[in-house]
């Protein structure tokens, strides 16, 4: 019988060892922002920001001309910030529901240093607790919508309207607290880039033996006097452009240009693209070809 | 004479105390020593002469130098031995059982002539209790056994009495692996259905019963730790022998009735919580469960040549009661107030507070609808044969011939369908074996050649008729709402009730048109095995088998979906879900029903080899109790389908080790002390290669309602209006052309805003990881086995497992190509211009429009079990068996088949081994490491029976049996857009509760009358479920239908589910599930059924039901 006591003790160790539960697990520690960035639900496609000290900035966005009509540079899409742990959602959107005026909450949100958004519209936030990513844990998702009719989720986000010229700076920026109270600040900014839309396709006049003159209406959401253009020539190869080449010495802001120094019964082919007065650029236009006399 | 014998014999008293290594599959071994009485040396060259009822003619073993002697081949049975030997007196016992596949030790001391002994009671009747031969864990259920205790007709239902064995809803699994992965054996041929790897018949939603226990003599049930002859199993094995001739004619005509009818009480009303349609199971409608049939062995030659045939009918009908409900609503009378109304204003799936009123339970209260009961059935009819042929040649050469069949019919019922004829569809489902085995002995029986070769058959035809095969099935199945009841039917006193109130009579899921997936298949397995096994000396003595096992299985499969496509109608669109064809898809795709070209059927040709050779030693060392049993086998498979040769799976280097020591510390035979260790591996059903390798193309497309469809309203908020559009009269017809496209001009594009308008989900052939590793388990354990007093025997088992490969396909891309390997195996390989890796892949965050790379985890499936069991064979009229175990089964891979896929709502997992949904999606691999459906950390085993000798030929028994085990855990599930529900874990798995632990009590009386020997009456009445439990055995985990991502680190675990509001609970406890959001971005609908009991037909358990017995046998 000692034999069978010795074995009834090993099957408690045994019980107890099993009996452990392996998957308590737990992220200690404060919230920390693993990321940000923005986001264009118009094309699907993420922007991700860079830490400057404790601040992430998302650059180049670009925005679209003619998402909308009549045709106006804006962006469709929201700023979003990842946490590496669960927060605490009622501090953040006090509806589980609906997303929530980012005004009524621990959030600020300013559009060109503006803390007044857009008419007819209201920033909101949500809180996201869902991750794809291990290491990654909740999100704050911040996006404009409409005023009169709040939105259930930012898939009912408006567009937010940019400049044709100038790039468009949107702030984010707020504490969120983890289950625990421990609390975080974020700041998020994104530089959502001018589109002046795409210029006309290329018309041309006064064609020589060796120079033509290159026309184009404006692009569609062109600042007149301020947005600049550039035109490029490509050699015919086939029936088709060859490589494009900027003929402009420096970005013009006419909409005509006269190419000089062509040769005798040759064929060519320009575009034209629109770019910002600082300097972003946009979709080049359609090409159109032309053949000296 | 026989008092003479007694007197003369002094039988060591354990001594049939051995139970070596499996020798054979269908047969049994006796081995011993004898040794003189007065001297207690053993005894050179006595002749042990073997006889039994089972057996043809007799066996006949010489001792050598050591007293050894060995008798194998023997079939299962009562057995004599007699001892002979010039000097001694002539020595016999009869106390044998021997059972398949078992060596029992009868050591023999015979009596010198001159020596005078004083007469002594001889211990008789001493059944083998402690199993101080092999390491090998599981047991034996005997025909004592069956005939005593109630236990189900089926060897499925009486393989579930061995301890570590749960049930699953393909059949029974051991350890915590799932049924598919054993292998079941019947008579040594391997009928495991080729296709998805589960028992016989039981195909997805097609089960046939097995063979009834009238014809079984024995059922070998090894839940782990067997030796290398056997394999292709990570599960265990379950090791039928049928019965068989004798030199006497015996045979029986017996009938068994389970009239339901009249017993058994109506089921519990099953349906989703709150929605119009319920059902229950109705046996007063007619249900029964009959078999009854005959069975006759005899001799054609006296000890020569012996026959058995038995056949029987077996009929089941099962009838339901469907029936319509409108939900009592807040404001109706008496419900004024949310407190009369019990209404927790539960935000439901159209995000609107629930005016539904609750009971104290919270259930929906509800007013069922008068006049609107509609009688259902199921039904089966199998017949089912058997015949066995067994020849000795000589005394050393013996050959067998024995066939299986069970052609059968059924009517399966889909409860959501339309309350019409179509609803019941007939399915044709046939099985077939033929078995042939040669035994022969050489060297002076110290070499056994034994050779089987075998070819099992199996074949499903489902016959829908022309509307069900022409028709495209449609599920009005739209995640974000309701649909109105009165949207489908009208008939009686329906629009009255449901008074053009959603609320009233809300429905999900809702089937109609045709049969949807339909299929003929013709299934073929030729299997052949032989072995050597050469008897030696060595330092004690070994048993040394050298074994090859071949089998080839093929499937033809013709398939298709009635009409061209199923379609789920969804968000404003006919989504076709399923459908077989290939798209040409330009550049920029236009949303053109041109780019679609469809296969109306697929005709698939798929085969595997699975070549496994074997050595195995039983090396029992000398003069130390300790026997050491080891091997290893090599097993191969190659799997292909024959439209691409080139893509195989092919695995050639599975090399399986194993080993057991056993040590009797006793010395006495009186308890042990054992440890094994081996790897085993499992061979892939042919459903992969004919789903993966073939040319099976599935794509999906959505037609819009409008303009194509313009009799549908188009609006959310129209679509679901009661009173408003009769969607029961929708033509599905309608929504294909002629030539097999899509009848609507324009499609949609598949996800507004993200991703593609056409998906492709299974285009082509599926390429195979280089060096795939087969699927495979290390089993471990020791045990500790002591006989208290005299037949009864204390053991305490641990028995562990980790799942070490699997095989799985995957998408590297998240849903755009897939690929078979093993995941988390760390290897890259290219095919057809597509990289793939088992270890990195690339998913796309739909919130923050970036593409994030991810890890395909390794599988894991832990599992470690303590039990403590007690066995009292039959001896002095009675038997009993008890254990229980307590267990944790744990990871990420529940095995062939996904119980929660679907979440519960279709009533079983999907069943496609090696290439479920578990792997595919890099998205939703996280949160899943947790407990496993199959954990039951409480089970608790009794049976037993006694049997009262009333008069010398009249007896009367009783028997009993009961199960009670721990409910299994439950998950909060989510969906996806693509895969539709209950793929995706919101938290961790398994920790939302548990179902409720279930209690069976089984009682069985059995009268047995001699009234002229030897024609014997018996009659019995088995009462299951005695108690007329019905706990829940399956809760609906569905806690959103919508697509969506995960909650990692959640931390939410609790007591969820079966509470009176689940949802309301999961929602305080943990306040991350509120703020849950679609892929897109908008909140997602709640299921407010989430925790309650599923609405399927295995919701429940089954009910008291009672059946009678009745045989005439000689």
């Amino acid at each position: 019988m000692k034999t069978l006591t010795k074995c009834m003790l090993a099957a408690l160790v045994a019980t107890a060892a099993v009996g452990c539960d392996p998957f308590e697990e737990a992220v200690s520690g404060p919230p920390v922002v693993i990321t940000a960035g923005f986001t264009d639900t118009a094309n699907a496609v993420g922007f991700s920001a860079t830490a400057s000290g404790s601040a992430w900035i998302v650059s180049n966005v670009p925005s679209t001309c003619g998402l909308n009509t009549p045709a106006v540079p804006e962006m469709s899409g929201f700023i979003f910030v990842k946490f590496n742990k669960l927060l605490d959602g009622s501090q953040i959107q006090t509806s589980p529901v609906d997303c929530t005026p980012v005004g009524a909450l621990n959030l600020a949100v300013t559009y060109n240093g503006s803390a007044t958004p857009p008419a007819g519209t209201d920033w909101y936030a949500c809180y996201n607790p869902q991750a794809p990513s291990p290491d990654e844990g909740a999100s704050v998702i911040v996006f404009l919508g409409d005023a009169l009719v709040p939105p259930v989720g930012w898939i009912d986000a408006v567009s937010i309207p940019t400049s044709g010229d100038a790039v468009t700076t949107l702030q984010a920026t707020g504490t969120a607290h983890d289950k625990d109270g421990a609390a975080v600040s974020f700041d998020v900014t994104a530089n959502l880039d001018p589109d002046p839309g795409v210029p006309g396709t290329p018309t041309f006049t006064g064609t020589t033996a060796t120079s033509t003159t290159v026309n184009w209406a404006a692009a569609e959401c062109a600042v007149a006097g301020t947005t600049e253009y550039e035109v490029e020539r490509a050699p015919d190869v086939a029936g088709a452009p060859g490589t494009f080449a900027v003929v402009t010495p420096a970005p013009i802001t006419a909409l005509t240009f006269t190419d000089n120094g062509l040769t005798t019964g040759t064929t060519y082919w320009y575009r034209v693209t629109a770019s910002s007065s600082g300097g972003v650029s946009g979709v080049p236009s359609a090409a159109a070809s032309v053949t000296t006399l | 004479m026989r008092k003479k014998l007694l007197r003369l014999l002094r039988l060591v008293p354990i001594a049939v105390a051995f139970w070596g290594v499996a020798s054979a599959q269908t047969t049994g071994t006796i081995i011993g020593v004898v040794t003189d009485a007065a001297t207690g040396k053993p005894v050179a060259g006595a002749l042990v002469v073997a006889t039994s009822p089972n057996l043809q003619g007799e066996q006949t073993a010489m001792t050598d130098e050591g007293g050894n002697y060995r008798l194998g081949q023997l079939p299962a049975g009562q057995y004599k031995l007699v001892v002979q030997l010039q000097g001694y007196k002539p020595a016999e016992r009869t106390d044998i059982r021997l059972s398949v596949d078992k060596t029992l030790r009868a050591n023999i001391t015979a009596t010198p002539e001159a020596v005078q002994l004083e007469e002594q009671v001889v211990r008789t009747g001493l059944a083998p209790v402690v199993n101080v031969g092999s390491a090998e864990a599981g047991g034996v259920v005997s025909r004592e056994f069956m005939s005593t205790v109630p236990v189900g007709r089926s060897f499925q239902a009486i393989a579930q009495t061995v301890p570590q064995a749960a049930g699953d809803v393909y059949g029974v699994g051991f350890q915590g692996g799932q049924s598919p992965e054993n292998s079941y054996i019947v008579d040594g041929l391997n009928v495991t259905d080729p296709v998805y790897g589960s028992a016989p018949g039981t195909w997805t939603g097609r089960s046939a019963p097995t063979l009834l226990s009238n014809f079984i003599e024995e059922v070998d049930v090894k839940t782990g730790s067997f030796m290398p002859e056997y394999g292709r199993a990570t599960g265990g094995i379950i090791n039928v022998v049928t019965k068989g001739g004798s030199n006497e004619f015996h045979g029986s005509v017996f009938a068994n009735l389970r009239p339901d009818s009249l017993a058994t009480p109506d089921g519990k009303i099953v349906g989703r919580d709150g929605e119009a349609i319920a059902w229950f199971s109705s046996p007063g409608e007619g249900t029964y469960n009959l078999d009854f049939g005959g069975e006759i062995g005899g001799p054609i030659l006296k000890d020569k040549l012996w026959f058995y045939a038995g056949f029987a009918p077996i009929i089941t009908k099962t009838y339901y009661n469907r029936f319509q409900r409108s939900n009592v609503l807040l404001g109706d009378a008496g419900y004024t107030t949310p407190a009369e109304c019990s209404n927790t204003g539960v935000i439901d799936a159209n995000r609107n507070p629930d005016p539904r009123c609750r009971d104290s339970s919270g259930f929906a209260l509800y007013n069922k609808i008068p006049g609107s009961d509609a009688t259902m059935h199921t039904g089966q009819t199998s017949y089912q044969y058997v015949g066995k042929l067994s020849y000795l040649i000589d005394s050393n050469n013996t050959l067998s011939v024995a066939t299986y069949g069970q052609p059968s019919t059924q009517t399966t019922w889909a409860p959501l369908y339309a309350a019409n004829d179509n609803a019941n569809v007939d399915t044709a489902v046939n099985s077939f074996d033929v078995l042939g085995k040669y035994t022969g002995k050489f060297l002076d029986k110290h070499l056994v050649v034994e050779v089987d070769a075998g070819v099992h058959m199996q074949s499903i035809e489902q016959q829908p008729n022309a509307y069900q095969s022409t028709t495209p099935l449609i599920s009005w199945n739209d995640p974000s709402f309701y649909y109105g009841l009165t949207a489908f039917e009208s008939a009686g006193s329906l629009e009255a009730a449901c008074n053009a109130n959603l609320a009233r009579c809300p429905i999900r899921g809702y089937l109609t048109g045709g049969n949807g997936f339909t299929d003929t298949n013709d299934v073929t397995r030729y299997a052949g095995r032989a072995s050597v096994a050469y008897l030696f000396s060595g330092a004690g003595q070994h048993n040394a088998k050298l074994g090859i096992d071949l089998e080839r299985n093929t499937l033809d499969h013709t398939k298709y979906y009635s009409g061209g496509y199923q379609f789920q109608a969804r968000g404003g669109n006919f989504r076709a879900v399923r459908g077989y064809g290939n798209f040409l898809i330009p550049a920029t795709p236009t949303n053109d029903p041109n780019e679609i070209f469809p296969t109306p059927k697929v005709a698939t040709s798929s085969s595997s080899n699975n070549f496994s050779y074997f050595l195995q030693d039983s090396w029992q060392v000398q003069d130390t109790g300790l026997t050491i049993n080891a091997g290893i086998r090599l097993e191969t498979q190659k799997m292909e389908e024959t439209s691409n040769p080139t893509n195989t799976l092919n695995v050639t280097d599975s090399w399986a080790p194993r080993v057991q020591a056993i040590w009797d510390f006793t010395g006495t035979g009186r308890g042990k002390i054992s440890g094994n260790w081996g790897r085993f591996f499992w061979a892939v059903p042919l459903d992969m290669g004919d789903r993966t390798f073939g040319n099976e193309s599935q794509i999906q497309f959505r037609e819009p309602f409008n303009p194509c469809y313009p009799q549908l309203p188009q609006t959310a908020a129209t679509r679901n209006n009661p009173g408003g559009q009769v969607y029961g009269t929708f033509d599905p017809t309608a929504l294909v052309g002629p030539d097999g496209k899509p009848a609507c001009a324009t499609l949609t594009p598949f996800n507004v805003g993200f991703g593609n308008f056409l998906f492709n989900p299974y285009g082509g052939p599926t390429p195979v990881q280089p060096g795939l590793k087969a699927s495979s388990v290390d089993m471990f354990g020791g045990d500790l086995e002591y006989e208290v007093v005299s037949d009864l025997s204390v053991g305490f088992v641990y028995a562990g497992r980790r799942q070490v490969n699997i095989i799985e396909d995957m998408s590297p891309d998240d849903g755009g190509h897939f690929f078979i390997g093993n995941p988390g195996s760390n290897t890259t390989f290219t095919y057809g211009g597509a990289t793939y890796s088992t270890t990195d892949a690339v998913m796309y965050d739909s919130v923050t429009g970036r593409s994030i790379n991810v890890k395909f985890p390794e599988a894991e499936r832990s599992y470690d079990s303590f039990t403590v069991k007690l066995v009292k064979n039959l001896s002095k009229n009675w038997l009993a068996q008890a254990s229980y175990t307590y267990s944790v089964l744990r990871g990420n891979y529940a095995g062939p088949f996904m119980s929660d896929y679907g979440g519960g709502t279709g009533g079983q997992g999907q069943l496609d081994p090696g290439i479920t949904a578990a792997f595919d999606l890099p998205s939703l691999l996280y949160n899943t490491n947790g407990y496993l459906p199959g954990d039951h950390p409480h089970t608790i085993k009794l049976f037993g029976a006694y049997t009262w000798n009333v008069t010398p030929g009249f007896n009367v028994t009783g028997g009993a049996g009961y199960t009670g085990q721990s409910g299994r855990p439950n998950s909060a599930l989510g969906g996806h857009d693509l895969y539709g529900a209950g793929l995706a874990y919101i938290f961790q798995q398994g920790f939302a509760g548990r179902t409720p632990f279930t209690h069976q009590v089984d009682l069985r009386a059995a009268l047995s009358w001699v009234f002229s020997a030897p024609y014997e009456l018996r009659f019995s009445i088995d009462v299951f479920n005695v108690l007329n439990q019905q706990a829940v055995l399956l809760y609906d985990q569905n806690y959103t239908f919508d697509g969506m991502q995960i909650i990692q680190k959640a931390g939410c675990k609790g007591d969820f589910v079966g509470t009176s509001n689940p949802v309301a609970k999961l929602q305080s406890t943990c306040p991350d599930v509120l703020y849950l959001k679609t892929v897109d971005g908008r909140p997602i609908g709640v299921n407010p059924s989430w925790g309650k009991p599923a609405p399927t037909n295995i919701s429940y358990q089954i009910p008291l039901q009672l059946r009678f017995g009745l045989a005439l046998a000689f």
